[in-house]
């Protein structure tokens, strides 16, 4: 391991206690900006040794301490699972990922009491069925030969983020899941679908929750601890309940979740997408350590205020002032960021907005920013 | 006659339960046109309400997603009593989620308050190419264009939709308005729009001072 990595392991583990740290911690978050930065048509990454050698180049230049998730190319990452699963929630269009919303609704919900009494074997033996070929009624050989790819795939997958790693994007995501309602939300219920269920038939909905809960222990248990690295959740459907709700529907089983994962020794990384402070109150009951928050849309200075004492915060970085300001715009906006967000420790700069196309950024302005992040002592 | 205020509260506070009752109740009772009218003019009171709640963060987005299915339920209901007739219009507005993105829950939730507060509202769905914009203008000829999108991307769709209905000469008396998460006050300008919104029920009170001037 080089020294630069090494050192910026300790940076990040630091972060993550909340300690004070040399310098200001910096999180990337960029997806397909990646290629877009260093001048690499997004056609051009045809394979994953291409693709890790874009991102070495990228995490060379702008010189983050970690990175929330590497980039993705969609025609190596998700056409192939695709292609193996025999559908998804997802579709391939010009190298982009898009989701697909019409096709996320599998589920009935007369189904919930069925679901709750076996959550895995429901989904695997009738729900995810009616989406993906691999769990139908193919043959054997197929069956197989789909599986053995699928494995290809993750293997392929999991070389790549130890080649970003060689090269010197740490990679903060030990592994990638969803809380529970949002599994529920995200690949089986869709919006209208889950706003039904919130609203109608509430209990149902949090003991589905509670009982994919209890079978994610397992796959909890078996991502291995890393002081420097976090299980990620992005979180999607909070941020449009109210507070009422979130307590009747989200709540239980987030909070024995976020429990699990701490006792167990896990840093966990939430994503709270959009905006989380009607939920503040809430939060501040989660375990006192191993949680990082990044934080879309609240204001920064005020999670800091009222969560500083339970998380670790990540955000702030406009990429709307990357887009449209000047760099002295720039450099002045995150100088805020550190003058009022960095004392006191727990607190990783990072983008408001995954970054994912031009609009997101110029290059030179988040080169003027990493630079001078990089050379800021605290 | 049903008790108009009371149907009103009962939409304003969610209650389910309690506007499917009276408006069935109601379209049991044999009542005329124009009675039926007077209640789904009720009903939208109730989705103003909800409206209001909306901006002052008692609400939130799941409330108004299930406001417009209850109002749905109501509608549905009374529709056999209404016939073919149907209020007075406000406005035609000419709506869709820009293309190469698929996100459509904001816009749906725009669509359903935009009809409940008199609009028309032609509905392009998602991922819609500027030239489905230009050609649905062409057709309906309506005073309003709303551009809905999530992704970033979305800024450059919604620009060449602007930039196209100018080379078609539509964009003069159109009022264009975009909303979604990626919209600014800078995007507005960039893009060419009248108004932007990050809030449906805001972006409806933009559409309604339009139409009345």
């Amino acid at each position: 391991m080089s020294d630069l990595l090494k050192e910026k392991r300790e940076r990040i583990a630091k972060t993550i206690r909340r300690e004070e740290v040399d310098k200001p911690s910096f999180m990337m978050i960029a997806d397909d900006y990646v290629p877009y930065y260093v001048g690499v048509e997004r056609s051009e990454v045809t394979s994953w040794d291409k693709a890790a050698e874009v991102m070495g180049r990228f995490a060379e230049d702008v010189q983050y301490d970690t990175h929330a998730f590497p980039y993705m190319p969609a025609n190596l990452f998700h056409t192939p699972k695709l292609e193996v699963l025999g559908g998804g929630t997802f579709m391939v269009r010009d190298f982009l990922k898009m989701q697909n919303p019409k096709e996320v609704k599998i589920l009935e919900p007369e189904e919930y009491p069925e679901l709750i009494k076996s959550p895995a074997e429901y989904l695997l033996t009738k729900v995810y069925p009616r989406r993906l070929k691999l769990l139908g009624d193919i043959s054997p050989e197929e069956k197989y030969n789909r599986y053995m790819r699928l494995l290809d795939e993750t293997q392929k997958f999991a070389a790549y983020v130890q080649n970003c790693e060689a090269r010197g994007s740490h990679e903060i995501a030990a592994n990638v899941m969803l809380a529970p309602v949002d599994l529920i939300f995200d690949n089986l219920r869709e919006f209208s679908g889950i706003i039904s269920d919130v609203k109608r038939r509430p209990e149902l909905l949090r003991d589905a929750g509670l009982a994919i809960f209890e079978e994610f222990k397992a796959l909890i248990d078996a991502t291995p601890l890393a002081e420097d690295k976090a299980i990620f959740f992005p979180l999607h459907i909070p941020a449009f309940l109210s507070p009422k709700d979130f307590e009747k529907v989200y709540w239980p089983s987030f909070k024995l979740l976020t429990e699990y994962l701490v006792e167990k020794g896990h840093n966990v990384l939430y994503y709270f997408e959009k905006n989380y402070s009607h939920l503040h109150d809430f939060l501040q009951e989660l375990p006192k350590k191993g949680i990082i928050g990044i934080f879309q849309e609240d204001d920064l200075r005020v999670v800091k205020k009222k969560l500083g004492g339970t998380m670790a915060i990540a955000g702030g970085l406009s990429t709307a002032i990357l887009k449209n300001g000047t760099k002295e715009q720039c450099l002045e906006h995150v100088k805020g960021l550190i003058d009022d967000l960095c004392p006191g420790g727990g607190y990783f700069i990072a983008p408001t907005t995954p970054m994912m196309f031009p609009v997101d950024g110029r290059q030179e302005n988040l080169k003027a920013v990493a630079d001078y992040i990089r050379d800021y002592s605290l | 006659m049903l008790d108009l205020k009371a149907l009103t509260q009962a939409i304003g506070d969610l209650n389910e339960a309690t506007v499917v009752e009276m408006v069935n109740r109601f379209a049991e009772s044999n009542p005329s046109n124009e009675e039926a009218q007077k209640v789904v003019q009720a009903c939208q009171q109730g989705m103003v309400i909800v409206g209001d709640l909306f901006e002052k963060n008692e609400y939130f987005v799941g409330d108004l997603i299930f406001a417009g299915e209850i109002l749905s339920q109501a509608i549905d209901i009374l529709k056999p009593v209404l016939g073919g007739e149907t209020s007075q219009k406000i406005g035609t507005i000419v709506i869709g989620t820009v293309e190469g993105d698929l996100h459509d829950i904001g816009k749906n939730i725009f669509c359903g308050m935009a009809e409940s507060a008199g609009f028309e509202v032609v509905d392009l769905g998602i991922d819609v190419s500027p030239s489905t914009f230009v050609e649905k203008v062409r057709e309906v000829k309506p005073q309003l264009v709303g551009m809905s999108g999530v992704l970033t991307l979305s800024l450059d769709s919604m620009k060449s939709v602007v930039d196209e209905l100018s080379q078609a000469g539509l964009r003069g008396g159109l009022k264009v308005i975009i909303g979604g998460n990626p919209v600014s006050a800078d995007a507005c300008k960039v893009i060419g729009a009248d108004a932007y919104t990050l809030n449906a029920a805001e972006g409806i009170k933009i559409c309604q001072g339009w139409v009345k001037k």
